[in-house]
């Protein structure tokens, strides 16, 4: 098996997990973990992917890190009350 | 049997992504579970970009890796070159690696150039220069390391050789030593055992010379991070075992 393929799986069997501990709960949450999940099939697979995959990863954790910014955000202004 | 193309990983991961994608935008529009959309939708997003599938059957990679290296290593023996060579790590004068087989017995290593391919430097400093066949498989896994290991020490060798053997699947293991000027590779094959066995016997010398492509590659990366030139001493199999020891000149 590819070792793409078997970031796909891992990534989704994650995104599941997450899912059923998490629920409908709190989406804020839910973004965070997947990209915690992301992060370290990152670093796990760095040995073993090839450079346009690693590419492809990096572009989904730096769209996740903007996701992330965007929380942390709408965090801090919810504490201050001006959202 | 028939192989359906739809079943072929690249084909069907995207053909997941599809569903996935579409689940996700029931689940947006139709129902209020927002998690369990977003879950879809980046399943199917992630399945739709990363798998990805290599095109190139293992049998033909395989070779190609002898192809090139069998005339390479034809030529050395018909000018009656077999005695052991010498990587030379990139220099002042050298911008990639050079395997340099004397012509006679190795007095001392000449002054090599990069557009140099005969080498003639007086007694003894006489032989031929050429890029190593392992430098393809080289560069590709220096690709992957995010500094340059060009004499950064022996950790630095240690971890492009990790790129090589469970990035690349070259070899199942491998182990980098270094005692005093002697410097110990051992490479454990897996997969590439049977290449290994069939090249050295169209070509006794190779392994002595500079190595097929994967010793090839493992020797210059060796001499490459800790910038040295190392001359082959010797060379042993044992089962699926290479062990080379390497001097510093």
């Amino acid at each position: 098996m590819e070792i793409s393929q078997k970031l796909a799986i891992s990534i989704t069997l994650w995104t599941a997990l997450i899912l059923a501990l998490i629920g409908g709960q709190s989406t804020e949450l839910f973004v965070i973990m997947v990209l915690i999940g992301l992060l370290i099939a990152r670093e796990l697979s760095s040995v073993y992917i090839r450079p346009s995959i690693a590419f492809r990863l990096d572009a989904f954790i730096q769209v996740g890190i903007v996701v992330f910014i965007g929380v942390v955000m709408r965090r801090i202004l919810s504490i201050l009350e001006i959202l | 049997m028939r192989e359906y193309r739809l079943l072929k990983p690249e084909y069907s991961s995207k053909v997941l992504g599809v569903i996935f994608i579409s689940i996700s935008i029931y689940l947006f529009w139709m129902t209020d579970h927002t998690n369990a959309g977003l879950a879809a939708a980046f399943i199917g997003i992630f399945t739709l970009f990363i798998v990805h599938y290599a095109t190139v059957d293992e049998d033909v990679a395989v070779a190609g890796l002898k192809s090139g290296v069998l005339s390479y290593h034809n030529i050395l023996e018909d000018l009656d070159l077999s005695n052991k060579g010498v990587i030379i790590p990139p220099n002042e004068s050298l911008n990639e690696s050079r395997a340099y087989v004397p012509a006679g017995k190795l007095e001392s290593i000449p002054d090599i150039y990069d557009e140099m391919t005969i080498v003639s430097s007086g007694r003894g400093r006489t032989g031929i220069a050429l890029v190593p066949p392992g430098q393809p498989l080289l560069e590709e896994a220096k690709d992957r390391i995010e500094y340059k290991i060009e004499g950064k020490g022996i950790q630095s060798g240690r971890e492009c050789m990790g790129h090589l053997s469970k990035g690349m699947g070259l070899a199942k293991s491998f182990s980098l030593r270094k005692k005093g000027d002697v410097v110990r590779i051992r490479i454990t094959l897996d997969k590439y055992d049977d290449y290994c066995e069939n090249l050295r016997e169209k070509s006794s010398n190779i392994c002595t010379r500079s190595g097929c492509p994967i010793c090839s590659a493992y020797i210059t990366s060796a001499s490459e991070a800790l910038s040295s030139p190392l001359k082959i001493e010797s060379f042993r199999k044992e089962k699926n075992h290479i062990k080379y020891e390497l001097e510093e000149v």
